[in-house]
C-alpha cells in the first residue's frame, strides 16, 4: 500500500533540492547570458556560447561523476563532507542546468531583447544599467529558462544517485525512488511518484505559456 | 564628421559591405536605397551599435570601435529604431530614460517636458507607454533621443508613423537642431525629407554608396 507521509516526504525533498539548483543556477547563469547578450561581438562572448551549446548535451551521468570526483573523500571538497548528502544533490543539479539555462537565455535576449540592448547601448547605459533594463523588460520571458532548467534538474536520475546515494529520510528524491521501486519490484509506489512527476512537468508547461514562451 | 576606413561587414555569410570607404558629412543627411541594401546597418555601424567585421570607423577622427575615447565620442551619438523601442512604464520615463542611464550626461528633465509639450504628448506623461499608438510611441522615441542633446542624432524612418501634423513638427524641431550644429542622418525611403537634406548617399546592393550633393 502507498504510504502518503513517504510521498509528502520525496514529494517535498525533491521540490526543495531542484528547486534550490535552479535558483542558484539562475543566479549565475541570467546575469552571464545578459552580458554575453550585450556583448555578443566578444571573442569571448561567441567562445562561451559555443562552450555552453556544447555542454547542454553532456550527459548527466558525466556530471554525475565530475562531482563525485571533487566530493569523494580523495577529491578537492573531500573535506566539506557533502558526498552522499543534498547539498551534493543541489550543486550537481546546479551545474548540470546552467549551460542549459544561459543556452535558452540567450535564444531568447536574441529574439526579444535585442533592440532593448540597443536602445540600453546607444544612450551610453553601463552594464549594470543594461542588465537592469533588460530584466525589467523582459525578465518574465527570461524565467522560461529557469523553469526548464528546474523540469531537467527534478527529472535527471544519474547526478542524484551518484553524489546523493538515495538514502531513505536524507537523499531519496522522485527519480532515485521510482528506479529502486521498480528493483524492488513495488510498482504501486514508483507509478504514484511519476504520475507526480507528470502533473509537475504539466504544471512547469502551463507556468512556460504563462512566461509567454514554449520551446 | 564620421569616416569609414576600408570596412568591411557580413550578416551571417552575406556581405553587406566589402572595403567601404566613405566620409559622412553635412547638416542634414539622407541615406537611401532599396531594402536590403545596408541603410539600417550602416546607421548602426557608425553609432557604435554594430561593430564591423574590418576596418575602422571613426567619429571626429576617434575610433569608436578601438579608442578609450569612444565612450565620450559615442555619448553625442543618439540611434533611434525604425520601429519605437518602448520599455515597460510611463511616457515621462519613457523620455526621460536617456537622461537617467548616463551618468556622464547632465540630465535635464525640464527639457524632457518642454519636448514634450512641444510634440502634443505632455497630457499623455503618465499613461503607460506601451498602451499609446504606432504614432505616439514614435514621438516619445524621438523625445527620448532629442533630450540628450545630441551631436550626431541617427534616425531610421522617423516619420513612418506620423500623421501630416506631426511630421511637420518633427520635420521643423530637425531643421532648428541642425541650426544648432547637430548633424542629423535619416536612413528613409520617405521623399518628402529629400528636399531638406544637405547630402543624400545613395545604396546600392552591391554594398556600394553614391553622395549626391
Amino acid at each position: 500500500m502507498v504510504e502518503f507521509p513517504v510521498i509528502a516526504e520525496i514529494t517535498t525533498r525533491s521540490l526543495f533540492i531542484s528547486g534550490t539548483a535552479t535558483i542558484l543556477a539562475t543566479l549565475w547563469s541570467i546575469p552571464i547570458a545578459i552580458l554575453i547578450a550585450i556583448y555578443p561581438e566578444k571573442k569571448i562572448s561567441k567562445l562561451l556560447t559555443s562552450i555552453f551549446n556544447v555542454l547542454v548535451g553532456v550527459p548527466t551521468v558525466v556530471i554525475g561523476l565530475f562531482i563525485y570526483i571533487l566530493l569523494s573523500r580523495s577529491g578537492v571538497f573531500g573535506g566539506l563532507g557533502l558526498l552522499y548528502t543534498p547539498i551534493a544533490i543541489i550543486i550537481g543539479q546546479a551545474v548540470l542546468i546552467t549551460p542549459l539555462i544561459i543556452s535558452i537565455a540567450i535564444e531568447l535576449l536574441g529574439i526579444n531583447m535585442r533592440s532593448v540592448i540597443e536602445l540600453a547601448k546607444t544612450f551610453g547605459a553601463s552594464t549594470l544599467e543594461t542588465i537592469g533594463t533588460v530584466l525589467n523588460e523582459g525578465g518574465a520571458r527570461l524565467l522560461s529558462a529557469s523553469i526548464l532548467g528546474f523540469q531537467r534538474a527534478i527529472g535527471e536520475l544519474a547526478i542524484a544517485l551518484m553524489v546523493g546515494g538515495n538514502i531513505r529520510g536524507f537523499t531519496r528524491v522522485f527519480t532515485t525512488a521510482i528506479a529502486l521501486e521498480i528493483e524492488k519490484g513495488e510498482f504501486e509506489l514508483a507509478i504514484t511518484l511519476a504520475i507526480i512527476l507528470i502533473l509537475i512537468d504539466l504544471v512547469i508547461v502551463v507556468l512556460l505559456r504563462l512566461a509567454g514562451w514554449r520551446r | 564628421m564620421i569616416k569609414l576606413d576600408k570596412v568591411w561587414f557580413k550578416y551571417d555569410n552575406r556581405w553587406i559591405f566589402k572595403d567601404l570607404s566613405i566620409d559622412i558629412d553635412g547638416g542634414f543627411i539622407l541615406f537611401r536605397g532599396p531594402n536590403g541594401c545596408g541603410k539600417t546597418t550602416l546607421a548602426k555601424i557608425i553609432s557604435g551599435l554594430l561593430k564591423p567585421n574590418k576596418g575602422t570607423v571613426y567619429i571626429e577622427d576617434v575610433d569608436i570601435y578601438g579608442s578609450e575615447d569612444a565612450p565620450n565620442i559615442l555619448d553625442k551619438v543618439i540611434y533611434v529604431h525604425d520601429k519605437p523601442i518602448i520599455l515597460k512604464g510611463s511616457v515621462r520615463y519613457n523620455a526621460s530614460y536617456g537622461i537617467m542611464v548616463n551618468r556622464r550626461r547632465e540630465g535635464d528633465i525640464n527639457y524632457v517636458n518642454k519636448l514634450m509639450k512641444l510634440f502634443k504628448i505632455e497630457a499623455l506623461a503618465d499613461k503607460d507607454a506601451k498602451k499609446l499608438s504606432a504614432g505616439q510611441q514614435q514621438i516619445v522615441s524621438l523625445i527620448r533621443a532629442l533630450a540628450v542633446r545630441p551631436k550626431y542624432l541617427i534616425l531610421d524612418e522617423p516619420l513612418q508613423y506620423l500623421d501630416d501634423e506631426r511630421r511637420e513638427l518633427v520635420i521643423k524641431y530637425l531643421q532648428k537642431i541642425i541650426d544648432e550644429d547637430t548633424k542629423v542622418i535619416v536612413a528613409t525611403h520617405e521623399t518628402e525629407l529629400l528636399r531638406y537634406a544637405d547630402k543624400i548617399y545613395v545604396f546600392q546592393y552591391d554594398g556600394r554608396i553614391r553622395p549626391i550633393e
